[in-house]
């Protein structure tokens, strides 16, 4: 017994979510693009990294092309949906993580179809001490999750971010003063999936075992859960969305063994999270965290840094 | 399935537990998924310090939970993943199986198949673990004595199988073998039946055994003209019957499928506690080893290999016969394979 080991386990998967959510959260809460495909992304990402690291790839490789991989069907497969409305936009995204799956399961060639496919984890080499692989897991997911973060966090306070937050709010009103919305959209569900993308071959690596069974849509249901608890258009909301279902995803489990319940543990997990987000969507839509204000640079700094320049033309 | 657990360690704490001490269980549910299984396991591992687990329900969740028990060293008895691709992994030490692998079914199926002399055969699976696994088995069990024509893999969700059915007809076997459950079967029956498939020999599996294949007439009339099967066999009275009486006492109802190997998973388990005197994985491993050669079993004879794979099984073969207005399945065998 050694609950650290357990703790560490719960941060590993609240981190892999997390980034799932902040993905979500520059899609969703700051661009408005409802897209109930997310599944579809980690799940590229998660088979990138699990055929690469099949073939000897070092770790960072593989992550980067998980990552790409993500990234490159979320830019393409964006291209034709984003000129659809928003709801459409939902219907296409949730077929298409079901086709990808589905793909995938028939074609054995690929990634042992239905069988699954092992991933060689990415430390096993290095070490034997259970405690240093732990370590290096937490030390892994975290890095990613904080690189991400400051990323997304970087990217929405900027004035690129100003134009996603523009498009959410009136896409008609960005394109009369010139913005070509489609380029934006793009860029915010390509970013979001190389994000997923990344979350996914994470998830692989620490599994250590994938098959199609475990990409169902139920997974993109979660990041929502997640992202509407947490508080959509607030990153530090998608962070404490991740851990907050987390938390109560392995809390009713503990809470079964001291408490006796009239209902089955797994199954109360499911209603306490259908409640919550009923309960959360009429009394505080805005989620834990309310979204706050941009944080571009004033107006009369952004002067100051242009007229230090060179060139000054 | 979780009752038999139940009722083993009822029965072994009112005789006075295991040395000395009484068994506490503790129970998770694994939701047949991978990473939930294995977050249950290392809940069950890391914060209720339980070194003796039955588990995990599928092949697909003991690919994940194998290599983390073989890390920490504690001990995992699967009573129903069947897949032969558990066979041989590098995690094996701390993993064993009271369930026969798959591949002996596929033999069972393929040798009555040879039996009756078929020379054309187009296997129908479906499109899941245990359908790929079964249809590569009988493949490779066939051996080139009998032609395999074509493996169909179908989605077990669909309604129609009529594209499927019409490849058969088109490809005119002798023999079809078919891996599938309930509700896909008496699907397929139907249409079979209406295609005038019924002049072949259908071989099936443990899947689409069940008096729940009767609900469509038009399926049993087919199984009765067409088909014979295998399934798992559990003994004929002695141990399985006290069993069964033991079970429907305390729970109303018959055992379902794999009761009979969990209980079995959990008697070996803490016998193998009590002959070491202790609860230590490493010392109950190799007590299982030792134990599990000619045990005798609720689910029969029980011999481990050295990785901890049960080494044979009992096959009944089945048949469906039809009684006045009434259809009921029928054992034509038993099977012994190795």
């Amino acid at each position: 017994m050694d609950p650290l080991f357990y703790i560490a386990d719960t941060l590993v998967f609240a981190g892999i979510f997390a980034l799932l959510t902040l993905s979500l959260n520059l899609e969703y809460g700051f661009t408005g693009l409802g897209n109930f495909g997310k599944v579809a992304f980690f799940m590229a990402g998660a088979y990138t990294y699990a055929v690469m690291a099949s073939a000897h790839m070092p770790c960072y490789l593989c992550l980067i092309g998980a990552g790409l991989a993500a990234g490159l069907i979320g830019f393409l497969i964006t291209f034709p949906v984003l000129r659809l409305r928003e709801d459409y936009l939902a219907i296409v995204t949730l077929s298409f993580g079901e086709i990808l799956r589905i793909t995938i399961k028939a074609q054995e060639g690929i990634a042992g179809g239905v069988q699954g496919i092992v991933v060689p984890g990415a430390f096993a080499p290095f070490t034997d001490s259970v405690r240093l692989l732990a370590l290096a897991n937490i030390g892994l997911v975290l890095f990613c999750l904080l690189f991400t973060f400051l990323l997304v966090q970087l990217l929405t306070h900027s004035p690129y971010g100003r134009i996603l937050r523009g498009i959410r709010e009136d896409e008609t009103a960005m394109q009369a003063i010139g913005k070509n919305t489609v380029i934006y959209k793009a860029g915010a569900l390509a970013t979001g999936s190389v994000i997923a993308g990344v979350a996914g071959g994470l998830f692989a690596q620490y599994i250590s075992f994938i098959d199609p069974y475990m990409f169902l849509p139920l997974v993109t249901f979660f990041v929502w859960i997640m992202l509407i608890l947490g508080g959509p258009g607030n990153n530090w909301g998608a962070l404490l969305g991740g851990l907050t279902v987390e938390l109560i995803n392995r809390g009713t489990r503990i809470a079964k063994d001291y408490l006796s319940l009239p209902v089955d543990p797994n199954n109360l997990q499911f209603i306490l999270f259908g409640m919550l987000i009923i309960l959360f969507l009429l009394y505080r839509p805005q989620g834990l965290l309310p979204e706050g204000p941009v944080k571009t640079a004033a107006r009369k700094e952004v002067l100051r840094w242009r007229s230090s320049l060179p060139t000054g033309s | 399935m979780a009752k038999a657990v139940e009722l083993a360690v009822e029965e072994v704490n009112d005789a006075g537990g295991v040395n000395g001490r009484q068994v506490k269980l503790y129970q998770e549910d694994d939701a047949t998924d991978p990473a939930t299984c294995l977050t249950a396991i290392k809940k069950l591992v890391e914060l209720n310090d339980v070194k003796l687990i039955i588990g995990s329900m599928t092949s697909g969740a003991s690919m994940t939970c194998g290599p983390y028990v073989a890390e920490r060293k504690v001990l995992l008895v699967s009573p129903s993943a069947t897949s032969p691709e558990l066979t041989g992994q590098p995690w094996r030490d701390y993993y064993f199986r009271t369930c026969p692998s798959d591949t002996f079914q596929g033999k069972v199926m393929a040798k009555i198949a040879l039996d009756e002399g078929l020379k054309k055969a187009v296997i129908l699976a479906m499109d899941n673990p245990y359908g790929t696994g079964l249809a590569k088995v009988i493949e490779s069990a066939l051996g080139g004595e009998a032609e395999v024509l074509t493996v169909i893999k179908y989605d077990p969700a669909k309604k129609d199988y009529l594209t499927e059915l019409t490849q058969i007809k088109n490809l005119n076997p002798d023999g079809v073998f078919h891996i599938g459950f309930n509700d896909d079967g008496r699907v397929i029956y139907q249409q079979a039946l209406n295609l005038g498939l019924d002049k072949m020999r259908w071989i099936g599996c443990d899947g689409v055994y069940g008096t729940g294949m009767f609900a469509t007439k038009a399926a049993a009339e087919f199984m009765a003209k067409a088909m014979v099967g295998t399934r798992p066999a559990s003994p004929e009275g002695g141990k399985y019957e006290e069993f069964r009486q033991a079970y429907l006492a305390k729970f109303n109802t018959e055992p379902e499928v794999f009761c009979d190997t969990i209980y079995d998973a959990t008697k070996l388990i803490l016998d193998a506690c009590a002959k070491t005197g202790t609860d230590d994985p490493a010392k109950v491993r190799e007590a299982l080893l030792s134990l599990g050669r000619d045990y005798e079993g609720v689910s029969g004879r029980l011999t481990f290999d050295g990785q901890g794979d049960r080494i044979s099984g009992v096959y009944e073969l089945w048949a469906v016969v039809k009684k006045g207005e009434e259809y009921a399945f029928e054992r034509v065998r038993l099977i012994e394979a190795e």
